[in-house]
């Protein structure tokens, strides 16, 4: 196939272009998940009636009258799914998103803000109008005040490679998440401050040209319907979490 | 090229791709710099809080977001639409067999897995439980990179655990 004398070089080539997080996930870290979650059903029925027993004695009764009247945080979480061999943990959505409070009282703040994710996601930002009035902060119905961009596919794995490999290393003391990351359905959020949007390698040529200089904050939604699962997923790609160092024990997972 | 935004387009003499919401805003923008400059005792909380409006770096931001002219493909003569729609149809013919054969592969591996847990609960129950339970803090260890095509010019982190601290 090839010509005498020459070396081939397979590395994808045939199948077009590919993010290099998108790569390992679906060679290598997909099947991980797969086996490190799997649970016969018979055994996670029996776990999480134990679990629910074990929570039962401080929740309030489920006998109530109206179940629609409960507060969002109350309502029932969606159950976990048997696992098989298809819906293992997958990064779905990152949304990058900027809330400008400067453009309360100069608009043109918010060009900042939408030239910034520009540069950093490479897509072009959706401006975000306010929903409701608040008087205390002059906001009104319908004013834009924030931006924000939606990353899927390959954009996506790209900016959570920059993000992961070359700007949380430049960012002065972080050394992960938390293990209380997470907000219990799968969701992951980080939050930066303005120091660190010029970390990113877009950034660093026209930083002067930004009047406004902002934080902004990553949303990192996944299919994982609970929180270790998904970090587990996160862990994988590449995002640090802090440990509290313990020793090894035999209980641990295998 | 594509002219939209129709008379504010034409009267700006730039026939380019705007999105007339933000053009509205941009024009509003430029128009209360114009008039708060001419009426001196205007609104002047107004005229104080767009000071800024006048950096020109905002100018030109606006030049980069709305006024850019969008590019365009070369045109296509109808063989080379053709050529187009085959090379499409084959791609998509390599992507769904090569699919099929990864998603046959894993339903094996994942029926091997099930198999295995059946036999180990038959051989030995304590071993069994103990694969059962899984840990809730468990995260892939930060030496378990993601490969590249070069190794790093940091090969191994020796102090990685005392440099957390």
């Amino acid at each position: 196939m090839a010509p005498a004398g020459r070396r081939t070089f397979t590395a994808g080539a045939a199948h077009g272009y590919q993010a290099r997080l998108s790569q390992f996930y679906h060679n290598t870290l997909r099947d991980d998940l797969m086996v490190l979650q799997y649970t016969p059903p018979a055994v996670r029925a029996r776990q999480e009636d134990q679990h629910r027993a074990a929570q039962a004695d401080d929740a309030p009764s489920e006998s109530a009258p109206n179940p629609q009247r409960r507060h969002k945080s109350k309502m029932p979480r969606p159950k976990v799914p048997r696992s098989t061999a298809h819906n293992v943990p997958f990064v779905s959505k990152v949304t990058v998103h900027i809330r400008c409070r400067e453009a309360l009282h100069n608009k043109n703040h918010l060009l900042s803000a939408l030239m910034a994710l520009q540069v950093v996601t490479g897509k072009r930002a959706q401006l975000i109008r306010a929903k409701s009035d608040a008087a205390a902060w002059k906001l009104r119905k319908g004013m834009p005040i924030a931006a924000k961009v939606d990353l899927e596919g390959d954009d996506m794995f790209e900016f959570l490679d920059k993000l992961i490999e070359v700007v949380l290393p430049r960012m002065k003391e972080y050394h992960g998440l938390r293990m209380s990351a997470g907000d219990g359905n799968g969701s992951f959020t980080l939050g930066f401050d303005d120091s660190v949007i010029g970390l990113f390698p877009e950034m660093e040529m026209v930083y002067d040209m930004f009047p406004l200089v902002t934080g902004f904050s990553v949303n990192i939604a996944t299919t994982a319907v609970r929180n270790p699962p998904g970090r587990l997923l996160l862990s994988g790609l590449g995002l640090p979490f802090l440990h509290a160092r313990k020793p090894a024990s035999e209980g641990q997972m295998l | 090229m594509v002219v939209v935004g129709g008379r504010a387009a034409a009267a700006a003499g730039i026939s380019a791709r705007v999105r007339p919401g933000l053009l509205r805003a941009a024009k509003a923008a430029a128009g209360a710099k114009s008039s708060s400059s001419g009426s001196s005792g205007g609104a002047g909380t107004r005229r104080g809080a767009n000071q800024t409006t006048a950096d020109p770096r905002y100018e030109q931001m606006k030049q980069i977001l709305f006024y850019q002219e969008p590019r365009t493909l070369p045109a296509a003569s109808e063989e080379d639409v053709e050529r187009h729609l085959a090379i499409l149809r084959a791609e998509k013919i390599f992507k769904m067999t090569a699919s099929a054969r990864r998603r046959a592969e894993r339903e094996a591996r994942f029926a091997a897995m099930e198999a295995a847990y059946e036999a180990l609960a038959e051989a030995d129950p304590r071993l069994y439980e103990a694969a059962c339970k899984k840990e809730s803090s468990a995260t892939f260890p930060r030496q378990m990179r993601v490969p590249t095509e070069t190794p790093p010019t940091k090969i191994w982190d020796y102090l990685g655990a005392q440099a957390q601290q």
